[in-house]
């Protein structure tokens, strides 16, 4: 059964509509618009309500590019073709190199789109050394606060949290949460979300890694926590791995034409994940990821049969 | 690996690009530095331990610190271990004059000839014809450095320090494992250079004795 993009909160709506109202389309009409539905799925963020598209951006890897001018022209199309699409949240850290770096640039060379939620990490051994760190991200990505700032893997969370903690009340971050990759230090993330006021936790889920939805992914929807999925293809490895085989016929039904939208349908169609973060540094690739902000999603059954469809292969 | 080949090869079409006044002397004396050791007539540890000690900082102050470091968080601490080693260079080669180096016909010499001779040509050959961007050279580059060094050595009249080894064979494992990752046949080609350069120095310091000659 397919399942039209009917997810789009009334505050999304009111997004859009607000949106309209600053181009003076309602003005214009001289009457209140009509609730216009926002084409694309979004998701609520469970503490506020606030909805954000249900495909984000990745940055590991791809936007390290080291300053190389070629190389930043490339990534500027790439998220010029993430915004046109609908694209929302950008995912990135410290560690990854020159990826915040490179973001930023981009981001002036777009003129700093509207729609940006901008998402980064603390990633450092010393708790005392969190605050210049974001200081720094904050600084590259050419923004006054960030939307989400995320302890990454865990490291030195106890003192990290409190940091961001203080960010918040300075207006200098929105949203607080802690991350983790690879499936690894799923207990101790268990714990974290238990103990601590976390509006996001990052994780992996992708259709073959799927340990979160035992605990973690009921806890999150228990909890109030948004939950963003990394690692949707293994990096490349889950497209290399069933590429070589066809698409069931009812990825037809679901309008995924691809494999990359038939694993991305699958997450974000969990109904605890609140976006899915896919990496690329090919404006193709992000056009084919970003179609899925706009078609239809699996349903229970659909999404048993998309699991024993790939587990077959 | 936060980073992907191309990045990589950018980074050292980058560099050469904005140092090349600098970079340029450093590869040529990385080649006077084998001619040198080949003609065998003693007296050249010296300065060759000193072109090996500057290739050191170089690639760990200019390459790992200034720009590796730009993609991978890890380049901090390899760049402190590339000035370790130039220091070590500077301090027993260049310094105490303790490397005397010659080519003396033996098999392992011979190995250490065919690896410096690779890192010389056939490293940035191989990594041309990969990318055709970013020519990493002796002197300048970590890998064809840490091969350089490692074919140097084996020239040595005596027994080879071994601790002068434990960074460049390290390095090589850890480019060759990091290149066999990213798919960057230059850098895979380093495992081999580690595994022959270990056996030969092993070899060597068996028949060289502790008196030097061998």
């Amino acid at each position: 059964m397919k399942k039209r993009p009917t997810e789009s909160s009334a505050a999304g709506r009111r997004r859009f509509l607000q949106g309209l109202a600053a181009l003076g389309a309602a003005g214009a009409f001289g009457m209140a618009p009509a609730a216009a539905p926002d084409p694309r799925h979004m998701r609520p963020i469970p503490r506020t309500g606030e909805v954000i598209p249900i495909i984000g951006m990745g940055s590991y890897v791809t936007f390290n590019v080291g300053g190389d001018a070629g190389l930043l022209a490339d990534r500027v199309e790439v998220l010029r073709a993430f915004f046109a699409a609908g694209g929302g949240m950008i995912d990135s850290s410290p560690m990854y190199g020159s990826s915040e770096a490179a973001i930023g640039h981009c981001l002036e060379q777009l003129g700093h789109p509207g729609g940006l939620f901008s998402a980064t990490k603390v990633w450092t051994w010393l708790g005392s050394a969190g605050k210049g760190q974001m200081d720094e991200s904050r600084e590259l990505w050419g923004v006054g606060r960030f939307d989400l700032m995320q302890v990454h893997n865990l490291l030195s969370w106890e003192d990290h949290l409190e940091t961001i903690r203080q960010e918040r009340e300075a207006g200098r971050v929105r949203y607080t949460g802690v991350t983790t990759s690879h499936g690894s230090r799923h207990r101790e993330l268990e714990a974290v979300m238990r103990n601590e006021p976390l509006d996001f936790v990052q994780l992996t889920y992708n259709i073959l890694d799927r340990e979160a939805e035992e605990r973690l992914l009921p806890l999150a929807a228990e909890r109030g926590i948004a939950v963003i999925a990394n690692r949707p293809f293994r990096r490349k490895a889950l497209i290399h791995r069933f590429e070589p085989h066809p698409l069931p016929a009812f990825a037809a039904d679901l309008e995924a034409r691809t494999w990359a939208q038939f694993l991305l349908k699958f997450i974000v169609s969990h109904p605890a994940i609140t976006c899915a973060i896919p990496a690329t540094s090919r404006v193709e690739h992000m056009k084919e990821n970003m179609a899925v902000v706009t078609g239809p999603l699996p349903d229970a059954a659909q999404r048993r049969r998309m699991v024993e469809y790939v587990a077959g292969l | 690996m936060p980073y992907t080949p191309e990045v990589l090869y950018a980074l050292h079409a980058r560099l050469l690009g904005e140092l090349w006044p600098l970079a340029a002397p450093l590869a040529l004396l990385t080649l006077a530095a084998l001619l040198a050791v080949i003609r065998g007539a003693g007296g050249f540890g010296r300065p060759v331990a000193a072109v090996l000690a500057a290739g050191w900082l170089w690639a760990g102050v200019v390459f790992h610190f200034q720009y590796f470091a730009t993609i991978n968080f890890a380049a901090p601490v390899y760049g402190g271990l590339f000035v370790v080693q130039g220091l070590l260079l500077a301090w027993q080669g260049a310094w105490r004059d303790r490397l005397n180096l010659g080519f003396g016909g033996r098999a392992p010499q011979w190995a250490g000839l065919v690896l410096a001779l690779y890192a010389l040509a056939v490293y940035p050959l191989v990594d041309y014809l990969a990318a055709g961007d970013g020519l990493r050279l002796a002197g300048l580059a970590p890998g064809p450095t840490a091969a350089l060094t490692l074919g140097l050595l084996l020239q040595a009249r005596g027994p080879i320090p071994l601790h002068l080894l434990a960074v460049p064979v390290a390095w090589c494992v850890v480019a060759g494992l990091t290149g066999l990752e990213l798919g960057v046949p230059a850098d895979v080609s380093l495992l081999a250079v580690a595994a022959v350069a270990m056996v030969a120095a092993l070899r060597h310091n068996r028949g060289a004795g502790p008196g030097g000659a061998g």
